[in-house]
């Protein structure tokens, strides 16, 4: 379950990779576990609702969802978890929450923003209730949170500076 | 300033890279090379990177084909990579494994004075080939641990300048620095800062933009053991070689309303063999704590200047496009009418 430093180092590269183009589906073998790897250490506070195997590998500190660095959530996010995490401040706003979600639910959007040629319309795992706070949450940009939303085999990621539009 | 996305020139990009790493095409160097010929060069990226690996450090070398910028680079791109695990527990650096300890303040000091490998009694003649077949003899190899502090000579007599100890450490590595910054951010700092940079400020104190001119009360350099705490036992988990420096200057201070005469410790510590770095760290240490109206005593100025990376980057992405922001000052000059040529 824990990479090598070399696989962690190409995994940090496509997980960066899907941040600079956002809605790009990025594959991996296994996406969760290569998200695991790389952002997660003992230094940042996770809230979350999966299997208690990864604690022990990625010696996860779980903390209070207002807190936490990241929120991971297996079909099981709701829209007073979004409501309660940190958007970072005005001077830090990189102290805010991401969240690594899987959801069952399909929503087609039309997306802009940078890392987007013009403007795309696509479909994407995510309900269209936490497309709509989501974007309520990002209003106050560059507060905001970002999301990497997971499938079985790839992630696309959702930084705050997309608009997203539910069609 | 704005920035645009330029596409285009996949080819020519993918033929520049092909071309750097053709560039190694007869190289020879392998890491064990580098690792024991170039033992200055490996302590000094591994002290800019603030990454403590030989083997890391020689890999990283090699791909930046000896360009210390990219090797810097390299390296603390691997280390954002790496899980942190521990936080060690405190180092007490007279327990060091001592290759090399100096005092220019006294003579005599307790088990003495050991020059270890330097380059300070050499001649400075380029020779074709070096004799490095004579074994060193050594009176007592087994006795260099626990060289007491030759600082606390004057602070038993009460002649250092005391300070609060820090009660909480900050990590720069984890939290941006806010000024005023403290002690902690502030060695952190310059720890990983760039040789050059920070020898450069120093000098400019010595030189008479900050009147400093410190003594070195003791130099060492030597392997300190690496403790973490797991499962509540104390494990060390090896040992790494520092260089220590702790600076004496003389300070003025008003005590029970006398004027009187005590002495300020500057203290510097990087990694691996940097004595030149570690000293001149000491004399920052204590002007980037002094008020003044030098550029040595303006924390923010010396801090936010002298990291590898930061510097290196900056200067660096002036070589990306800045079509729209030139195109800019293009119109500009035309508006004013008076640049008919353009």
């Amino acid at each position: 379950m824990l990479y090598s430093s070399e696989k962690i180092q190409e995994s940090f590269k496509k997980v960066l990779d899907s941040f600079s183009f956002p809605l790009k589906e990025v594959e991996f073998e296994e996406p969760f576990v290569a998200c695991l790897n790389v952002l997660v250490d003992h230094n940042v506070s996770i809230n979350w609702t999966l299997s208690e195997n990864y604690k022990m590998y990625f010696e996860i500190i779980e903390t209070e969802i207002n807190q936490c660095d990241f929120l991971i959530r297996d079909n099981d996010l709701t829209k007073e978890d979004l409501l309660q995490v940190k958007v970072g401040s005005a001077e830090f706003p990189e102290k805010s929450c991401t969240i690594i979600v899987k959801d069952n639910a399909l929503t087609r959007v039309k997306a802009s923003g940078p890392g987007i040629k013009e403007e795309i319309e696509t479909e994407i795992c995510l309900s269209k209730t936490h497309i709509e706070t989501r974007n309520e949450i990002n209003k106050e940009f560059p507060l905001g949170i970002d999301f990497i939303v997971i499938s079985n085999n790839s992630i696309i990621s959702i930084p705050r500076s997309v608009k997203l539009e539910v069609l | 300033m704005a920035y645009v996305a330029v596409l285009g020139g996949t080819e020519a990009i993918n033929n520049s890279i092909s071309l750097l790493n053709y560039q190694l095409k007869n190289s020879t160097v392998d890491i064990n090379d580098l690792i024991n010929g170039q033992k200055y060069l490996i302590d000094q990226v591994m002290s800019e990177a603030s990454l403590y690996s030989k083997k890391h450090a020689a890999l990283a070398l090699i791909q930046g084909q000896g360009s210390v910028e990219e090797t810097v680079f390299l390296l603390r791109s691997y280390r954002s990579t790496l899980t942190r695990l521990h936080y060690s527990k405190e180092t007490i650096t007279t327990s060091m494994f001592i290759k090399r300890r100096i005092s220019a303040a006294f003579k005599d000091i307790k088990k003495g004075q050991i020059l270890g490998a330097t380059f300070d009694y050499t001649h400075r003649l380029l020779k074709e080939k070096i004799d490095s077949t004579n074994i060193p003899t050594s009176d007592d190899i087994d006795n260099m641990h626990d060289f007491p502090d030759v600082v606390d000579i004057l602070r038993k007599d009460g002649l250092v300048n005391e300070y609060e100890k820090n009660s909480e450490i900050d990590d720069i590595t984890k939290d941006a620095i806010m000024y005023p910054a403290s002690r902690s951010q502030i060695l952190q700092t310059l720890t990983r800062a760039m040789s050059a940079s920070v020898i450069t400020f120093a000098y400019s104190s010595l030189r008479g933009y900050g009147s400093l001119h410190p003594t070195v009360g003791e130099l060492r350099i030597g392997d300190v053991d690496i403790v973490v705490e797991i499962d509540g036992n104390d494990v060390c988990i090896g040992s790494i070689e520092v260089s220590e420096c702790q600076s004496i200057i003389p300070k003025n201070i008003s005590e029970n309303n006398k004027n009187i005469m005590k002495f300020d410790i500057g203290y510097g510590l990087c990694f691996g063999n940097n004595e030149t770095k570690a000293i001149a760290m000491s004399i920052l240490e204590n002007t980037l704590q002094e008020s003044g109206q030098n550029v040595v005593n303006d924390v923010e100025y010396v801090l936010s200047h002298i990291d590898n990376v930061e510097a290196c980057g900056f200067i660096s992405h002036l070589k990306l496009p800045h079509y729209v922001t030139f195109q800019s000052k293009i119109d500009s000059f035309r508006k004013k009418g008076d640049n008919d040529g353009l």
